[in-house]
């Protein structure tokens, strides 16, 4: 189960974003609308947002879903 | 009043411009106003959806079946909306999940762990001009190389699945597992080698030295 250079490096870089407390899946999509809301206004993310956002920087499944949220509701929400 | 005027259904006002009492009002309110109020629900998520999939062929004859089945979850979860947002916007965020989670089980249901964790690794050498660097990197990789082996075979399995794309519903069918307990698992394998890193001297200014563009 060797990871070759790639890969390493890959996981060195996911290392680097790594904190000690972290949300998990379930309460990054609780929080997400909100997230989502709050940077299409430009407003400041709250501590809940900022873990929001350190989840979205570890967790691959997550990120794709969040980018999909934005093309879902991008032309509604800035209406 | 907002529920008053939800009863009078999307004909009179669309329901694109409801609040988010409106929309809880009708969809609890059952009888012919419910009906409505899920048949808008789920005419907006399939237009959400279909802006969401664009650029995945493959997902959109399965639209209509997520949006369906994104109305019941969400229909269920009602008390879990916070209204800390719109409404459209909650109901969304959980269509989204439902839909990549049907997609990534469909993509994946044929591919085993094994066949995803046991492919073969090639090592390829640095190329970084800066000799110093080209050797903190080599280093910090037979590190992290030598602290993979300490994790859990199970740790070790998900880690690497993950870093080779295998979704996470699929790595936690195979595993046994939920996503949340997934997650866990793979977060403490994280800190594992981060502190068996950093025990070796490596530290995340290290690591951000390394990666720093050129």
């Amino acid at each position: 189960m060797a990871l070759d250079t790639k890969e390493l490096n890959q996981l060195l870089e996911l290392l680097a974003r790594t904190h000690e407390q972290e949300i998990d899946c379930e309460a990054c999509l609780e929080q997400i609308s909100r997230f989502a809301e709050t940077r299409i206004r430009g407003d400041q993310f709250d501590e809940m947002l900022k873990n929001v956002l350190q989840h979205l920087s570890v967790c691959a499944d997550c990120h794709e879903e969040w980018q999909a949220l934005v093309r879902a509701i991008g032309p509604e929400a800035s209406s | 009043m907002e529920a008053a005027s939800a009863a009078e259904g999307p004909e009179h006002k669309s329901s694109e411009h409801w609040s988010n009492e409106q929309w809880l009002d009708a969809l609890r309110a059952g009888g012919v106003l419910a009906a409505l109020a899920e048949a808008a629900l789920i005419r907006l998520l399939r237009a959400g959806l279909q802006r969401a999939l664009a650029a995945k062929p493959e997902a959109l004859p399965w639209i209509d079946d997520f949006a369906q089945e994104s109305a019941m979850r969400i229909l269920s979860q009602l008390d879990r909306f916070r209204a800390d947002s719109r409404f459209t916007t909650w109901a969304m965020a959980i269509a989204i999940r439902v839909a990549f989670d049907e997609m990534r089980r469909k993509r994946w249901r044929d591919v085993s762990l094994d066949a995803v964790t046991e492919s073969g690794a090639t090592q390829t050498p640095s190329t970084d001009p800066d000799p110093e660097r080209q050797l903190a990197k080599a280093q910090m990789l037979a590190s992290l190389d030598s602290a993979l082996n300490d994790l859990t075979t199970r740790q070790r399995t998900a880690l690497v699945a993950e870093l080779r794309g295998m979704p996470q519903t699929e790595i936690t069918r195979h595993l046994g597992t939920n996503r949340n307990a997934l997650y866990k698992l793979t977060h403490d394998a994280r800190k594992q080698l981060k502190g068996a890193l950093q025990q070796r001297g490596i530290t995340l200014e290290t690591i951000d030295w390394v990666f720093e563009p050129q």
